[in-house]
């Protein structure tokens, strides 16, 4: 639980506010009312290839469809944009922000610097969020951020909690990442586009098959040009620690339907009336490849430490 | 056209112990540095992530430099104006497009550094609207082509706790043998260790040879 200081009628007051719970859905066709009920926001579109088949940022009549049923919902609607867009890309990208604005969407997500750029100056009154490949890792980068009307940042997936705190005293928002896979790497070309002749399953398809890349106990994700984590980040314990962020994402852009859901009501319980052994037991059933703590805790992204302070084994299903 | 290469170039790019990628092992003191300084134009990397005071610090007991590579775009934006030494972003920084580059050099770049990956694309994207260059474009000749993105990798802190933009080291888990599964089935094996690649330059104001990976072996 946050908490918040406001002046009224000059006198300091405060309130306890919750952090927002947001998730982020690929498609259409991945949307539900019952997946989403539990969040307060939800990012639109797959930001690691515009192929991704249904990808809400290619597909702008999805996408508006997809803004009117969050709306119905009474949630915060918030669209994400190509991670790494090169120059031919761009022109895709102008489309889509103006697609946004028109939707008056309630921000709009760049891990781009250029495009962040583009969108303070072009488009001041559209709120800008900043996803974590956007490689923030200093305060002074925030601030630089601030300074250009950017309104939240995910810091730096590579952050410890101590680093994601300083950057929220410089004044904006800050959203983290307390479940899911986190991407560890982007590249210039997909790797299962590649895979094609191997697998017998060409673009766009091979997409809706789940491929790992393994290496003795070492687990990793493909997913468009992104490399995610194997493990999924965990902080389901350790969600105090993160009290004073503005924001908790579940990461699920790679997840089969029904995993958004789940998880989804197991953190917003856990916001709501606190910590439950089966609620955690159930989250680690839910990750294939075990769970982690990512890097809040200044320990190789991939271990996981307990409650207690003791490193777990969480390989497999448990 | 400035060239830069590892030992005998016009310019010299040489590490700061404690503050250079690819460990301590090759890089130099500032004594070290401000000696060569006398023969050779200098540019110092400072492409370990720090806070901006600290690497303020460091660039005061540098003397006779040209230049600064840095890592970060707050730390750019921060020291722009407290030296008068030409400022490179990173190729950590990891520019992909026309506005990354307009957006550096907004903020005190004046050289800007690509991935490799995309020199093509740049080869006509240097001019501003007006069409006066706002920054000088630095292009490898000769790179290692990565599994990512060069500076948008995280596999070595994932896997070995080791921040490669903080603490300069790369464990290349890229290099393992890993086998490709689809659902739970095995389906290859393969690899993605860096590739040696000779790049077109067609557009650029100065030429870089990426040297320290090779000769320290990766680490």
């Amino acid at each position: 639980m946050k908490v918040d200081r406001l002046k009224v009628e000059g006198i300091e007051v405060t309130h306890e506010v919750d952090p927002e719970l947001v998730t982020n859905v690929p498609t259409l066709e991945s949307m539900s009312e019952c997946s989403l009920k539990h969040y307060d926001a939800v990012y639109l579109g797959m930001p690691y290839c515009w192929e991704y088949e249904g990808n809400l940022i290619s597909n702008h009549d999805d996408l508006g469809a997809a803004v009117e049923m969050l709306r119905a919902m009474k949630k915060k609607v918030y669209v994400s944009t190509f991670a790494a867009p090169r120059n031919k890309d761009l022109k895709h990208v102008f489309s889509l922000i103006d697609k946004a604005v028109e939707l008056e969407v309630d921000a709009v997500e760049s891990t781009n610097y250029g495009v962040i750029r583009h969108i303070t100056k072009e488009y001041p009154d559209v709120r800008v969020h900043t996803g974590g490949l956007t490689n923030i890792y200093t305060s002074a980068t925030a601030e630089l951020l601030y300074s250009m009307g950017v309104e939240r940042v995910m810091p730096a997936y590579e952050l410890p909690i101590e680093d994601i705190r300083k950057i929220k005293d410089v004044g904006l928002e800050v959203e983290v990442v307390v479940h899911g896979k986190i991407p560890l790497g982007i590249s210039h070309d997909c790797f299962l586009k590649s895979f094609a002749d191997k697998t017998g399953k060409d673009c766009p398809y091979i997409c809706k098959e789940e491929f790992w890349f393994r290496s003795d106990d070492l687990v990793l994700k493909p997913f468009g040009s992104a490399t995610l984590s194997g493990k999924d980040v965990c902080m389901y314990e350790h969600i105090e620690k993160l009290d004073f962020v503005d924001a908790m994402r579940i990461e699920a852009i790679s997840e089969r339907i029904g995993y958004r859901d789940v998880v989804g009501e197991i953190y917003r319980r856990r916001i709501n009336e606190g910590y439950s052994t089966e609620d955690f037991g159930r989250l680690k059933e839910m990750a294939k490849n075990g769970i982690c703590n990512g890097f809040y805790f200044n320990k190789a992204g991939q271990d996981y430490i307990g409650k207690v302070g003791k490193a777990e084994e969480t390989k497999g299903v448990l | 056209m400035l060239e830069l290469r590892p030992g005998d170039g016009e310019a010299l790019y040489v590490g700061l112990k404690g503050f250079s990628r690819y460990s301590d092992r090759y890089a130099l003191t500032a004594e070290e540095i401000n000696e060569l300084a006398k023969q050779k134009r200098v540019y110092v990397a400072f492409n370990r992530i720090k806070s901006p005071k600290e690497i303020e610090e460091a660039v005061n007991k540098l003397k006779g430099i040209e230049g600064l590579i840095l890592n970060d775009p707050g730390t750019i934006w921060k020291l722009k104006d407290k030296h008068d030494l030409s400022i490179t972003s990173s190729v950590g920084i990891c520019p992909t497009n026309r506005l990354d580059l307009e957006f550096l050099a907004e903020i005190g770049c004046d050289i800007c550094i690509i991935p490799p990956e995309l020199n093509e694309d740049f080869a006509k994207a240097k001019t501003d609207k007006t069409g006066k260059k706002a920054y000088k474009l630095e292009l490898f000749r000769f790179a290692l082509m990565e599994m990512f993105y060069k500076g948008r990798c995280m596999l070595t802190g994932y896997f070995d706790g080791i921040i490669t933009k903080k603490d300069g080291l790369c464990t290349k888990k890229c290099c393992r043998k890993w086998e490709v599964f689809m659902g739970d089935e095995k389906v290859f094996e393969t690899s993605f260790p860096p590739q040696k690649s000779w790049l077109r330059i067609d557009g650029a104001d100065i030429v870089k040879y990426e040297g320290r990976q090779i000769k320290s072996g990766g680490d």
